[in-house]
């Protein structure tokens, strides 16, 4: 008996197989670099890891028939401060959470990391129509690809609140989800998180007028 | 246990054959990298079992050389420890023996065939004798017999060359058997 179309897979074999060959793109399958893109599914509504190329392809609008959207990369703060008797309106019961627009569900999205990983809630429309007016940079989001992510200090103070790609989001959600120690997380969740904020500030830029889409 | 008892092996290979060649032309790229991964970790994980399977046979006491000639008569077992690196004959026995039992089958054809060489990297050589080795027709099926035999029973040659009688270095025949 022959075998011969399996032998490519058996061990033993003199070429690395190609799946372990590090990550690769979603898309494409091509080689990822460090540090690559990453392209939202629509319809599925996950995360895609995308290679440079795939990632320019679905930053055109309409590229894929609108099936793919490359998340952007800006993060934006706004000299404006942000709303907190409008935010407290929305009586989001954690000090940490992202909302983005989804446009599957033609609605906005609130979503807190958690030790379980990502909690999604849908926001009361009303409530959410008067805080946009409040904030340019809610305004600015693109749909399914950006979010804002809001942290309110617990002892008070203002409330912090960034314009940031999605990706960034469920990096967040993967250190709380990881290092979550006991009842408050402990410290390296929040050191995690420290780092975590203080890696997109350096890379933060204020909003430009008008908004301007990413 | 003949090749005749086992028919469902050779549908299956046939079969699994048949549609990996399918699965890759439909298939996109990540799709596909996926499929690969997974025959080579559900081959990994057959071929670790076969492993132990034969490590216990002898740790249990089985006659070595027996147990060896048992499963090396068996043409499904052979097949797969072929697959997994674990038959229990060297390489160049097994070419041996394949030519050995092709020879009856060259029958009318008469002539010879023997190892002439085998090297490191998996070229063997072969030296036809006697009357088949003149003429081209007969000489083409007896080659294409030879060389179906020593790539079940030696999947690991990579080439056959194949030397007439006298061994003129401009008749030599180079064909890959295997990518």
């Amino acid at each position: 008996m022959n075998l011969r179309s399996l032998r490519r897979y058996a061990v033993g074999r003199a070429h690395r197989p190609a799946w372990a060959a590090g990550e690769r793109c979603e898309l494409c399958a091509a080689q990822l670099d460090a540090g690559h893109r990453h392209v939202v599914d629509l319809d599925l509504r996950t995360i895609c890891c995308s290679c440079r190329p795939c990632a320019l392809l679905f930053e055109q609008p309409g590229a894929g028939a609108g099936h793919y959207r490359t998340v952007p990369t800006r993060v934006c703060t706004s000299p404006e401060p942000f709303d907190r008797e409008r935010w407290e309106a929305l009586s989001i019961p954690v000090g940490l959470c992202f909302a983005f627009f989804s446009s599957a569900a033609a609605r906005w999205v609130i979503t807190y990391p958690s030790p379980a990983g990502p909690t999604e809630s849908e926001l009361p429309l009303e409530a959410m129509d008067e805080l946009l007016a409040s904030s340019d940079l809610l305004r600015a989001l693109e749909p399914d690809v950006e979010a804002l992510l809001v942290r309110s200090p617990r002892g008070g103070g203002p409330i912090e609140a960034m314009l940031v790609p999605i990706d960034a989001c469920y990096d967040l959600v993967g250190i709380v989800r990881q290092g979550w120690r006991g009842f408050d997380g402990g410290d390296e969740v929040r050191a995690g998180m420290d780092s975590f904020f203080e890696a997109l500030h350096r890379r933060s830029r204020p909003l430009p007028e008008g908004g301007g889409a990413a | 246990m003949s090749a005749a008892e086992v028919p469902d092996a050779r549908e299956d290979a046939a079969r699994i054959d048949r549609l990996l060649e399918d699965l890759q032309g439909m298939a996109g790229p990540s799709t596909w990298l996926a499929i690969e991964e997974l025959m080579e970790r559900l081959l990994r994980l057959h071929g670790a079992g076969l492993t132990r399977t034969l490590a216990h046979a002898r740790a249990a006491g089985a006659d070595g050389p027996r147990l060896d000639e048992r499963v090396a008569g068996d043409d499904l077992l052979s097949s797969l420890l072929l697959l997994h690196g674990l038959h229990p004959h060297p390489l160049r026995a097994r070419v041996e023996r394949a030519l050995e039992q092709v020879r009856p089958a060259l029958g009318s054809h008469a002539g010879d065939v023997e190892l002439a060489a085998l090297d490191e990297s998996g070229v063997a050589t072969l030296r036809f004798l006697g009357s088949c080795s003149g003429c081209p027709s007969s000489r083409a099926t007896v080659e294409h017999t030879v060389r179906r035999a020593i790539e079940e029973a030696a999947p690991e040659i990579v080439a056959i060359r194949i030397v007439g009688e006298d061994a003129p270095a401009s008749k030599v025949v180079l064909q890959q058997v295997e990518r």
